[in-house]
């Protein structure tokens, strides 16, 4: 394994946070040099002289091999979390060391919790920065390496793979250049858009902005301290609703489905299935918020009840009502939908709609087999027949994701924090969601969390983003590595 | 950035360096400015809870330096037909400059209560002269009993409050400074690891890329001379390094060539 390779390929990535962090330091600027200006400069010349350090050595390379384009990843992402932590450290505030790496891992990794009780007091250059990374984040640390390659090798596509997962790709056909093209067109697209929107609606620029880019990365992180419902205002709201739906959808079947004016996008079986989740999801929560008293009216259940289901399963995270004393049916289907998440191809994290489609359609399967068992059944989706290899690596993905979530409530619940908080909590993060319950309601930060408990945290949102294959893979190259680097000895 | 990966050794080592000295620079400049910030922090706020402390302990020595006087006067053996009243113009005007320096609402209470109480108090003290005038020992004392130490029971208490009060303060700021002193050690650890990451890469890429490639260099050239081995290193690049590669691979060639030519 070339150290020297992977030192180039993940400066790179570093020379693009510090590009972020000196456009909030503008922004500071802009803002009358608030408190964050020095702390933002600062930040981004030293991510910025890390980043062009091994550029100075290290030469080209297109070629490399799967061990590297894994390091390149995991080095990306975690060193994007550390770097990004500096803006924060240096400010100083409530950013201790581990508030800083819960803070950047949470943006990083689109998740939106915070530890911050008083958000709206952050200067304007710190608040802009923390949403710079959702921005990064949601677009993939290492799309931006690709972005900045001169020509798309190996490299890119073994990068790739691993950062946007395609399940399901039935309804469009993209090579890979073209496929990453459409990933950067539709999520500066749907962030315009996003401005826009929010600006007509009433936020201020810097609102819509930072919003904006929270949304389109399915964040969470707000620049009010009551998220969403500081607003108060039904039409913000909705747009909401439907940018963070349209964010947590595949970008290329968007991009297909504009791009020959067809109605692809309502044919794809899995975004029907995710629509469907959010409708029935959405009818099941306000019904249990209008009969249990929380809510009066159907219209006003609908509007939170809607806002929760789409906050939720876009793993975005914002919030326009506590959910503490909500009926438990209400908590239970939100819970579910933490699971599930949006679609593959998008910036959302979880188990992702694909996945479960696939389970739904496994188990659908092997009911048929032995219903019948001298009958050839295979599994299919939206006309195409999914691989046995896949549906397994499904299955095994959903067991590993459950026993992964249940390792971090254990130690969570082993630290002080309730069931309902730890297993919420875990989810949560894990899905890069952001939002829990009990205790870590929708309106609450981590702040008063244990310190061991929030760097923790801070490692599932990197995993959950990451996802838990290449991390398994690594552990597994590495050890392999070794055993041969013994048996040679 | 092209630029930069067709650089020669010379300069690869000196924007190495350059980028080092920057990294250290900012490095010591970030600890040097937390510490002086943490410095006249803990100058300001030590002087601030000093300073009050001390003004509560004048006061209050005063006032229990008249009052004992007077009451030596009451009950005491020497009978004085007159009594010179304090001076609390230069207290007052002490006490209001310091009463700028509280920044909380509670202290700056606290010191209107104590202002208010010992206007009281020199009020009813006012009084003593034309009561020594007049008054015979024992309206004196009905005077210092009744009216005189009521007020100076509650001007005690306020200044015992204020002093308390600053003495808390002073505890709850050392506290908060171990707090603070920590945060502000942080960023200076954090910039000086960083240094320190960077002179282990430093490290890294002077053996990987500039000292390995001269071994490779020299072994090959060890092996063909001793051993007559072929010379087929290999260096990556297309710095300096790589042209002496060449240009070894050629005179290899040249002198192989003669040496045929020669046997």
């Amino acid at each position: 394994m070339n150290a020297g390779i992977i030192s180039r390929y993940v400066g790179i990535a570093l020379i693009c946070n510090a590009f972020f962090m000196l456009l909030s330091a503008v922004v500071s600027a802009i803002y009358g040099l608030d408190s964050s200006f020095s702390p933002l400069l600062v930040s981004g010349v030293i991510t910025f002289l890390f980043g062009v350090f091994p550029l100075i050595f290290v030469s080209k390379k297109n070629d490399i091999n799967a061990r590297e384009g894994l390091a390149i990843v995991l080095l990306a992402w975690f060193l994007s979390c550390i770097f990004g932590m500096l803006p924060y450290v240096l400010w100083g505030g409530d950013f201790s060391l581990v508030n800083a790496w819960f803070e950047s891992s949470s943006g990083y990794t689109t998740t939106g919790a915070t530890i911050l009780n008083e958000v709206e007091s952050l200067p304007h250059g710190l608040l802009f920065w923390r949403s710079s990374t959702h921005f990064i984040g949601g677009l993939g640390v290492v799309v931006f390496i690709i972005m900045l390659l001169p020509s798309v090798g190996t490299v890119g596509v073994r990068m790739t793979k691993m950062e946007v997962m395609d399940v399901s790709r039935s309804n469009f056909r993209y090579k890979f250049k073209k496929l990453i093209n459409v990933f950067v067109i539709v999520y500066i697209a749907i962030t315009a858009i996003a401005f826009m929107a929010l600006l007509l609606a009433g936020m201020s620029p810097f609102d819509a902005i930072n919003h904006a880019f929270s949304v389109v990365a399915t964040g969470g992180f707000s620049t009010r301290n009551l998220s969403i419902a500081y607003y108060d205002s039904p039409l913000i709201e909705y747009l909401l609703v439907f940018l963070m739906i349209i964010s947590s959808t595949h970008f290329g079947l968007i991009y297909a489905s504009f791009a020959s004016r067809s109605l692809k996008f309502f044919k794809d079986p899995v975004t029907k299935f995710y629509l469907m989740t959010i409708l029935v999801s959405s009818v099941i929560v306000a019904l249990s918020l209008m009969l249990g008293g929380v809510k009066e009216g159907l219209f006003h259940a609908m509007r939170h009840g809607i806002f929760a289901v789409a906050s939720t399963i876009s793993t975005t995270g914002f919030a326009i009502s506590n959910t503490t004393g909500w009926p438990m049916v209400a908590i239970l289907v939100i819970l579910y939908v933490s699971v599930q998440c949006g679609c593959a191809g998008s910036t959302c994290g979880g188990i992702r709609s694909d996945r479960l489609w696939l389970i739904y359609k496994g188990v659908r399967a092997q009911l048929t087999r032995l219903a019948h068992p001298n009958a050839v059944v295979q599994v299919k989706s939206g006309g195409q027949v999914i691989e046995k290899d896949l549906v397994h690596s499904v299955f095994t993905y959903l067991f590993l994701y459950m026993f992964f979530a249940f390792l971090c409530s254990l130690f969570y619940s082993a630290n002080g924090m309730g069931i309902l908080e730890s297993v919420s909590s875990s989810i949560s993060m894990l899905s890069n969601m952001g939002l829990a319950f009990g205790e870590n309601h929708s309106m609450f930060n981590f702040a008063e969390a244990p310190q061991i408990s929030k760097f923790i945290m801070g490692v599932e949102m990197v995993v959950g983003r990451i996802g838990i294959y290449p991390l398994l893979l690594v552990f597994t190259l590495f050890r392999k590595s070794v055993l041969w680097q013994r048996k040679s000895i | 950035m092209a630029n930069l990966l067709n650089m020669g050794i010379k300069r690869k080592v000196f924007l190495g360096c350059v980028v080092l000295a920057l990294i250290l620079l900012i490095s010591s400049s970030i600890s040097m400015f937390e510490f002086t910030r943490m410095n006249d922090h803990v100058t300001e706020l030590i002087s601030d809870n000093a300073n009050s402390i001390e003004v509560s302990r004048g006061l209050l020595a005063r006032a229990e330096e008249y009052n004992l006087r007077l009451m030596h006067l009451v009950v005491g053996e020497v009978i004085e037909e007159s009594i010179e009243v304090i001076n609390d113009e230069e207290f007052i005007s002490f006490f209001s400059d310091i009463r700028e320096s509280f920044v909380t609402e509670h202290d700056k209470a606290n010191a209107d209560s104590v202002m208010y109480a010992f206007a009281a108090y020199m009020y009813v003290v006012r009084e003593a002269s034309d009561i020594w005038l007049i008054s015979g020992d024992d309206i004196r004392k009905e005077w210092y009993f009744n009216r005189l130490q009521p007020v100076y029971t509650k001007l005690k208490a306020y200044i015992e409050k204020l002093t308390n009060d600053s003495q808390d303060a002073l505890i709850h700021n050392s506290q908060s400074l171990q707090d603070n002193f920590y945060r502000s050690l942080m960023p200076g650890l954090v910039s000086v690891l960083l240094g320190f990451l960077m002179v282990l890469l430093f490290n890294y890429y002077l053996n990987y890329y500039l000292i390995n490639p001269l071994l490779k260099i020299s072994r090959g050239i060890k092996g063909y001379l001793s051993f007559n081995k072929n010379y087929d290193v290999k260096i990556e690049g297309n710095d300096e390094l790589a042209e002496l590669n060449d240009r070894v691979k050629d005179i290899v060639d040249i002198n192989k060539s003669a040496k045929k030519q020669s046997g």
